[in-house]
């Protein structure tokens, strides 16, 4: 609008001007007729005259009258100027700078949006606002290209009072002076972070829906969907509009739930940083990966990735079932050899020098070491395949505790350590395998009989965990060095022993815990700091908080 | 309860038959009877009148639990108590031929020095059924 007054204006000038000169003919015209001598004035020329004077003079008075309004009409700003100005002033961050860059005006927005009064920042250079040096010398070529006239924009990360960076859209307008000089600039910046971060959130979405594992944030509650991707979505077959709808309780069956949340236990209890354990759950078996992230307003989420590892089962069965075809082979000549080692070396056959005899109980140690071998793949098969027999009955860990204790003190007396029972006033009741746990015990007793000083004791002892008994056995051992820790209870993983290098040991122990441990519902796990011991502990749920079950034996 | 003496024993693999005869009659006094498969075993029974089955369970040609069941079968007027012995640890194998009848399953490779007493023991227990 105020550019067509404003053409209005320049058009009426001209007018003006035209009068003017029109005005100045006629007084000049009749100034030299009145003045020139001469007997006779012609009448018709001055009423010319006169005229062409009171034209002039009439339109001059009209026109002053017509450009006394403009003029306020040009000053005045109009009702929609300010609703332009409140737009701008809602949508823009604005700045005006000094021909130094220094700040002379902000606008609310601007002020509001780094979190700055506006005392903060008159007078402060607007470079000084703009983050990274790349930044910085952008902002300078603008404030060259504004002085030079030409309008400069792009994006720039200007840093808030709080020190957070705040990306945005800057357009800077140059101002010159009268002088046709530099005289400063204007900024005008568009705050484009939730367009970017929003972006940024489209294209990560899209990467992790393009992976082929699960993921999965949750309440660490109520156990509510906050999120999930699609890998997690087709394995539930939860529909993608709204997951938050979904509770991961709705994925399990009540035990596969109990033994999902006892998994999660020590990171809800804020003991570990994150938990990883395999599930057999009805789809199929997984490996979940789960940590926890503690929300602004105190809440907590957990996210969970989970792994189809179905194929890596099937992989690891095959290769279990080849190996096994061959233990199998294996227990018939070594019938022979240790046989006929064991006939040799009890005397049956006659008495040995010492030498050979020495040589004798070589042989037969590392055929014995050969069996332990060849049983431990068998066994770990039959875990794997579902072949082994778990038959549950109520235990009590304090006779599971002395027993273990007893039956594995030879081996704790050739380590030169002692088991430590501590005693436990009330019954631990647990349903278990009774012999399954045993195997449990003395591989966890034998590993840490090995890794103990000599003269040291290992503690046995059980804890009551609310839902579960903790049975953890404690060692003084060097602990377990961290590169260790995530591939500990792997097959075929052996930590070198600072001591009795002698005694067999087959990798495969920590192994058959873990799975004896899970298919009874359990889990297993260990806490070590290098140079100060471990303890390794599993957890199973108590007996009394069991519903009765008709289920006499259990086949994983 | 009449004393053990007798045993007839049945495996394919020498080397074991070897081991066990030193067990059996060096170690323990018993009168052992050894054979390498069912056939010549099952041949032989009769004149031996063994009081007791000592069998392998994996054998080519004839099995142990299939050499038992002919014994059961071609002279169903004597009980002779069997024990078996296998290098394959089936838990489900070992519980199928107790529910069967077999006196016991002892797992290869089995502790010579023992291995006459496990024998005594399940005679006696066996006995102790019998009544």
């Amino acid at each position: 609008m105020k550019q067509v007054l404003e053409k209005q204006v320049k058009a009426r000038a001209g007018f003006a001007v035209a009068l003017s000169v029109l005005s100045a003919a006629a007084i000049a015209y009749g100034a030299v007729h009145y003045l020139s001598p001469g007997p006779q004035h012609d009448p018709v020329m001055v009423l010319i005259s006169l005229i062409l004077l009171a034209a002039a003079l009439s339109a001059s008075v009209v026109n002053a009258v017509w450009f006394k309004k403009a003029s306020k009409r040009l000053r005045t700003p109009s009702p929609n100027h300010h609703a332009y100005h409140d737009a701008l002033d809602e949508h823009a961050m604005v700045c005006v700078a000094d021909r130094d860059g220094r700040i002379t005006s902000i606008n609310t927005t601007f002020a509001n949006t780094l979190g700055f009064t506006p005392d903060d920042l008159i007078g402060r250079k607007h470079s000084d606002l703009v983050q990274g040096s790349r930044a910085a010398e952008a902002y300078e070529g603008a404030l060259n290209d504004a002085s030079s006239g030409e309008v400069w924009s792009g994006t720039q990360e200007l840093s808030s009072k709080s020190g957070s960076r705040i990306r945005v859209l800057t357009t800077v307008m140059p101002r010159i002076s009268k002088d046709g000089g530099r005289d400063g600039a204007i900024f005008v910046h568009t705050d484009v972070s939730a367009a970017m971060a929003s972006g940024a959130e489209i294209g990560r979405n899209a990467v992790v829906d393009a992976l082929r594992d699960g993921i999965v944030v949750y309440d660490a509650h109520t156990f509510k969907l906050i999120y999930a991707n699609d890998a997690f979505l087709r394995r539930t077959g939860w529909s993608a509009d709204d997951p938050a709808e979904q509770s991961l309780t709705n994925m399990f069956i009540e035990t596969e739930l109990k033994t999902f949340q006892r998994y999660l236990d020590p990171l809800l209890k804020r003991e570990v940083s994150h938990v990883l354990f395999e599930f057999e759950h009805d789809s199929g078996p997984v490996e979940v990966l789960t940590h926890a992230v503690e929300e602004i307003d105190g809440a907590r989420s957990l996210v969970s990735v989970v792994r189809d590892i179905t194929e890596r089962k099937r992989d690891e069965h095959l290769k279990l079932s080849s190996v096994s075809t061959v233990s199998h082979e294996l227990r018939t000549p070594l019938t022979s050899i240790k046989g006929a080692l064991r006939l040799i070396e009890s005397g049956a056959m006659g008495s040995l020098n010492p030498e050979v005899s020495k040589l004798i109980n070589v042989a037969h140690r590392n055929s014995d070491r050969l069996l332990a071998i060849v049983n431990d793949i068998l066994t770990l098969e039959k875990l794997h395949s579902g072949d082994l027999m778990i038959s549950p009955e109520d235990v009590d860990l304090r006779a599971l505790l002395n027993d273990a204790a007893e039956s594995n003190a030879p081996f704790a007396a050739e380590c030169h350590v002692r088991f430590v029972v501590e005693t436990m006033p009330e019954p631990a009741l647990v349903r278990a395998d009774p012999h399954r746990l045993m195997q449990v015990m003395s591989n966890l007793l034998s590993n840490a009989a090995k890794f103990s000083p000599e003269g040291a004791g290992v503690v046995l002892r059980i804890s009551d965990r609310g839902s579960c008994w903790r049975v953890s056995v404690e060692d003084d051992g060097p602990g377990i060095p961290d590169h260790a820790h995530e591939t500990l209870f792997d097959s075929f993983i052996q930590i070198d022993s600072p001591k009795n290098k002698s005694i067999p040991s087959t990798g495969l122990g920590l192994t058959i815990c873990r799975e004896i441990v899970q298919r009874h519902g359990g889990r297993i796990a260990f806490e070590t700091e290098e140079g100060c011991g471990s303890t390794f502990y599993f957890e199973l749920e108590k007996a009394s908080l069991t519903k009765p079950r008709s289920m006499t034996t259990a086949v994983a | 309860m009449p004393e053990l003496k007798t045993i007839l024993h049945v495996d394919d693999d020498e080397d074991i038959l070897e081991i066990a005869k030193l067990s059996l009659e060096v170690v323990d006094n018993f009168e052992l009877y050894q054979f390498n498969s069912g056939a010549a075993a099952l041949e032989a029974f009769d004149s031996i009148a063994p009081q007791l089955l000592l069998l392998d369970v994996m054998m080519p040609a004839m099995t142990g639990p299939e050499l038992w069941q002919r014994v059961k079968q071609d002279y169903a007027d004597r009980t002779v108590p069997t024990i078996f012995m296998t290098a394959k640890a089936e838990e489900a194998t070992s519980r199928d031929l107790i529910t069967a009848g077999a006196l016991e399953v002892i797992t290869k490779p089995f502790d010579p020095m023992s291995l006459g007493g496990q024998v005594r023991d399940a005679w006696t227990q066996w006995h102790a059924r019998q009544g």
